[in-house]
């Protein structure tokens, strides 16, 4: 039977999917990939990867998390660690580029609705936000995206990325800070 | 100046989906810190909204087939290297019993072997060189023409190198 196939899974939460896959349920696995993979794959572009890059990264950022599952200890929620995670991956990638940021022009042609115009000043200033994003120092990208793209808690945020909360905090508004200047 | 947070918190539920109050909405209105802010919270929740390509399927079974295989080859590796351990034991056990020194009734000494190949080449010598050899001998250390017979051969090796010796 496919890894994937079936939904009883759908209900269960994080941390019981976890210890069920660490018994060896695949299917587990699979209903992980299905929850979160939207979720850290916005957080890989928001953080600078081209869309096409997305989907390899998401892929390994689910590869390494389940060959060290056991690196999860249910402290911060399972998303955030998967985007701790997606951090490092993509930190890595841009040392990879030799410090180059993988925002590209082609990457603009994303939405395609029926205003042009409109989607054009939109696609403007999120691309403007997303270069802002990707030259924030990581930490503030990091719990910047976590807060405002997830809404997490400052107290999960700085569980996941190894912080306190107040300065999870601080580190949140230096990032409205400085994006706010690019999308005014 | 101090900036104002006061809608700072309610920005990702309602960005998420949830409703501004009427006076969270007539603070919005009239802040223009909070609307700057809000620009940023709500225009960073659509970022990546339209992004294609991932198929949660797919994404799955590539990751647990690359997980799959990736314990098949340490499960080989683990095999590999119990039967190089195994290989090589046995290598060494082998090593050690043909190496092993014979016994009274075994075989002969590297040693043995050794003086029996020397002593063949003293069969073309004769008498009076053969005495002179045995002089040269005499001059050893202590005197004893045995001396450089190795110690490791037994009483039965030691009598089949006297007797060559004697002729």
């Amino acid at each position: 039977m496919s890894a994937t196939a079936g939904s009883e899974a759908d209900a269960r939460p994080d941390a019981e999917l976890v210890v069920a896959y660490r018994g060896g349920d695949e299917r587990a696995a699979a209903e992980l990939v299905r929850r979160h993979l939207a979720a850290v794959g916005r957080f890989l572009y928001s953080s600078g990867a081209g869309p096409s890059d997305v989907e390899d990264l998401v892929q390994e950022t689910f590869f390494r998390a389940f060959r060290r599952i056991d690196g999860w200890r249910g402290e911060a929620s399972f998303r955030s660690w998967l985007f701790t995670i997606a951090g490092n991956l993509h930190k890595d990638e841009y040392r990879r580029r030799g410090g180059r940021q993988v925002v590209s022009i082609e990457d603009r042609d994303l939405p395609d609705r029926a205003d042009p115009a409109g989607d054009f000043a939109a696609t403007e200033v999120q691309e403007r936000l997303r270069q802002g994003l990707a030259g924030l120092p990581r930490l503030q990208r990091e719990v910047f995206l976590l807060r405002a793209q997830e809404g997490r808690s400052y107290e999960d945020i700085a569980v996941a990325l190894g912080t306190t909360p107040g300065a999870a905090r601080v580190h949140y508004h230096h990032a409205v800070k400085r994006l706010k200047e690019l999308v005014r | 100046m101090t900036v104002c947070e006061q809608l700072s918190d309610r920005m990702p539920a309602i960005a998420a989906g949830e409703q501004w109050t009427a006076a969270e909405a007539a603070h919005l209105a009239g802040c223009a810190d909070c609307a700057a802010e809000w620009a940023v919270v709500a225009a960073t929740h659509q970022l990546g909204a339209d992004l294609p390509g991932l198929n949660a399927h797919h994404v799955a079974e590539r990751v647990l087939g690359r997980l799959r295989a990736e314990r098949a080859a340490v499960r080989a590796r683990r095999r590999g290297l119990t039967f190089a351990g195994l290989a090589a034991a046995a290598a060494i056990a082998v090593a050690v019993w043909t190496g092993r020194p014979a016994g009274p009734a075994g075989g002969r000494t590297g040693a043995a072997a050794a003086a029996d190949l020397s002593l063949v080449e003293l069969d073309s010598l004769r008498a009076p060189e053969l005495e002179a050899l045995l002089h040269s001998m005499d001059r050893t250390d202590d005197g004893d023409p045995l001396h450089a017979v190795p110690s490791v051969l037994d009483d039965g090796e030691l009598d089949r190198v006297l007797e060559a010796l004697e002729g």
